[in-house]
């Protein structure tokens, strides 16, 4: 134990004692974990709504970073392309209200195209989208105010959006199972939108610790199912909390014919060991086999110094997307002391093992930075990848919400808090 | 037909509301040390409490709601400090944690300058230091609560402590 680890605890308990009262708990609060209001200058939404109307017209500007620098020089517009999609769905918390709304939105200007309210007593759980870009998945469950952890019934919702009509999008109930004995982990649509992927933890005893099914949409019925019953197969970030879905950690690839999904490196058969570093696993659902572990096969295992979870699978199952940041400083004491920060974007080939960055951006901030840097999308080939990054103290651009191509940022109009899971789907 | 209220699961609000008697408290003063400021600690422990009560029927794991409201407080200050830059209300730090005046009344001057060290190292970091010194976890539950690897807290972990260990030395 070193001089300064014996600091440091000391010193945080004595501060953390410093607090001695906190109020009351208020479960009639707003909605947790909710975006913040939006409160601009009265003079900020023309001027935005402007400024999307050019940007609109004359395309997205075109950003490239230079290297070690935040000097953004202009370069001509381009065009994102048609292959990046356009609308998403996102669960959002409805106001002060106790459940969460569908939203709709144009990621291209930023609008809210549709909020759909959940049924009466219900919320907006997760969703999960199709490559289309108009078709999506969602689940609403009741807003219990009992303990038990095996009731969360489902109710499962076809999402088919039709831009530009009133009221723009359709909701239609599906023949999904209820999955009231199991508590979800992640859900993902298959590109074509006729299968349902599911991982799930089990919520009652005696059901395998972690299930992962596939369901056909349209008839509700069970296809395949795959199980394990190590409760590490699902761990590590594949939730960002215990019941909190996160629809966006389970890709479809090759064709719909592989899922790809993040787990814990397992310790060898028979052995006590500890769990090892954080993976990616790919089960081939078109093979024979029913074992969660023994069937799938790991595509990606986190270094220790480089990319971590969570990382993206592109539709073609050949590359992980994923973020890095380091750091060097620039000198200074204590809140002096600034810092030279690395916002990477890499992409690690499974066929070659090998990495390579497909963006990077430098960006000097004083301590601390705050990052927060996510991978939302990637084109099936990886080529093309909805990216947002930001850091507390750049005061010059706290938020950059993005595509990436062939090395360039386009950046899109700010939406917020693509961060929290379940996320928005596409 | 006699209904035997012990095999009832209690409600939610009443196993929120115990939990929260428990460890809201401890878990403030995390969110404090991670925000330098109780006002908003405070609320993203509400936060959590009340997204822990939201979710009551769809834990995984329902037997370690610690777990769950420990990620979701790390979440929490997470998401205020980026909310705090994308809202440009103030500075990350308003001021540094110690130099409240309750603080400044209790802290000894050594302990200030840890404090004040560790608010300026980068969140990354911090974080690691807190669950690592603060709450006593191991690497492996530093990593689980982070979401990264052990390899990842072990770097950070070393990196903030030489970096709060540099500071002290520079100071006169």
């Amino acid at each position: 134990m070193t001089s300064t680890e014996d600091a440091v605890r000391a010193a945080t308990r004595a501060y953390g004692e410093t607090v001695t009262e906190i109020r009351p708990l208020d479960l009639t609060r707003s909605a947790p974990g909710s975006r913040p209001p939006r409160r601009f200058p009265a003079w900020v939404l023309p001027v935005a709504a402007a400024a999307v109307v050019i940007a609109v017209a004359v395309s997205l500007v075109l950003i490239r970073d230079i290297p070690n620098g935040r000097v953004v020089p202009p370069t001509p517009p381009v065009t994102v392309s048609g292959a990046v999609p356009r609308y998403y769905a996102d669960p959002m918390p409805a106001g002060k209200n106790p459940w969460s709304d569908l939203v709709i939105g144009d990621l291209f200007t930023g609008a809210r195209l549709a909020t759909i309210a959940p049924p009466a007593g219900d919320t907006f759980v997760s969703v999960t989208g199709a490559a289309d870009d108009r078709t999506f998945v969602a689940d609403t469950k009741a807003i219990s105010r009992t303990y038990s952890p095996s009731t969360a019934a489902l109710t499962w919702y076809l999402v088919r959006i039709t831009p530009g009509a009133a009221p723009g999008y359709q909701l239609s109930r599906l023949p999904l199972p209820d999955m009231r004995s199991w508590a979800i982990q992640g859900i993902a649509l298959s590109a074509s939108g006729d299968e349902l992927a599911m991982g799930l933890a089990a919520a009652q005893p005696g059901l395998p610790a972690r299930v992962l099914q596939i369901y056909s949409v349209h008839a509700g019925t069970l296809l395949r199912s795959w199980s394990t019953t190590d409760t590490a197969a699902f761990a590590g970030p594949f939730v960002s909390g215990p019941g909190v879905p996160a629809a966006t950690s389970m890709y479809w690839v090759d064709g719909d014919r592989a899922l790809a999904f993040p787990a814990e490196h397992l310790p060898a058969s028979g052995t006590q060991g500890k769990a090892g570093p954080l993976t990616e696993r790919l089960l081939d659902v078109t093979a024979s086999g029913g074992d969660l572990i023994a069937d799938s096969r790991v595509i990606w295992t986190a270094p220790t110094n480089g990319c971590q979870q969570p990382v993206l699978v592109t539709a073609d199952g050949k590359t992980l997307v994923c973020t890095y940041l380091t750091w060097v400083s620039l000198g200074g004491t204590g809140n002096n002391t600034r810092l030279r920060n690395i916002v990477r974007f890499e992409a690690y080939s499974v066929q070659s093992a090998t990495v390579r960055t497909i963006y990077q951006v430098t960006v000097d901030t004083p301590q601390p930075e705050g990052a927060s840097l996510a991978v939302l999308w990637a084109s099936p080939s990886g080529d093309k990848v909805i990216v947002d990054w930001g850091f507390a103290k750049d005061t010059v651009s706290p938020g950059n919400l993005g595509v990436v191509s062939h090395g360039t940022f386009t950046r899109l109009p700010p939406v917020p808090s693509f961060f929290f899971l379940p996320g928005p789907a596409w | 037909m006699d209904t035997a209220n012990t095999e009832l699961p209690p409600p939610a609000t009443h196993v929120v509301t115990a939990l929260y008697t428990e460890h809201a408290l401890g878990l403030v003063r995390l969110a404090v040390i991670m925000l330098g400021d109780q006002a908003a600690a405070e609320d993203v422990v509400q936060d959590a409490f009340l997204g822990l009560y939201r979710r009551w029927d769809s834990l995984a794991d329902a037997s370690n709601p610690i777990a769950y409201l420990r990620a979701s407080v790390l979440n929490g200050c997470r998401s205020a400090l980026r909310a705090r830059s994308r809202h440009r209300r103030g500075p990350v730090f308003s001021q540094p944690p110690a130099e409240s005046a309750e603080a400044r009344a209790l802290l000894s001057e050594e302990h200030r300058s840890v404090v004040t060290a560790i608010s300026g190292l980068p969140a990354r970091q911090r974080e690691a230091l807190l669950l690592r010194y603060y709450l006593d976890m191991s690497e492996d539950e530093t990593a689980r609560a982070m979401g990264v690897s052990r390899g990842t807290v072990k770097s950070a972990t070393s990196r903030a402590l030489a970096a709060v260990g540099r500071i002290l030395k520079e100071e006169p």
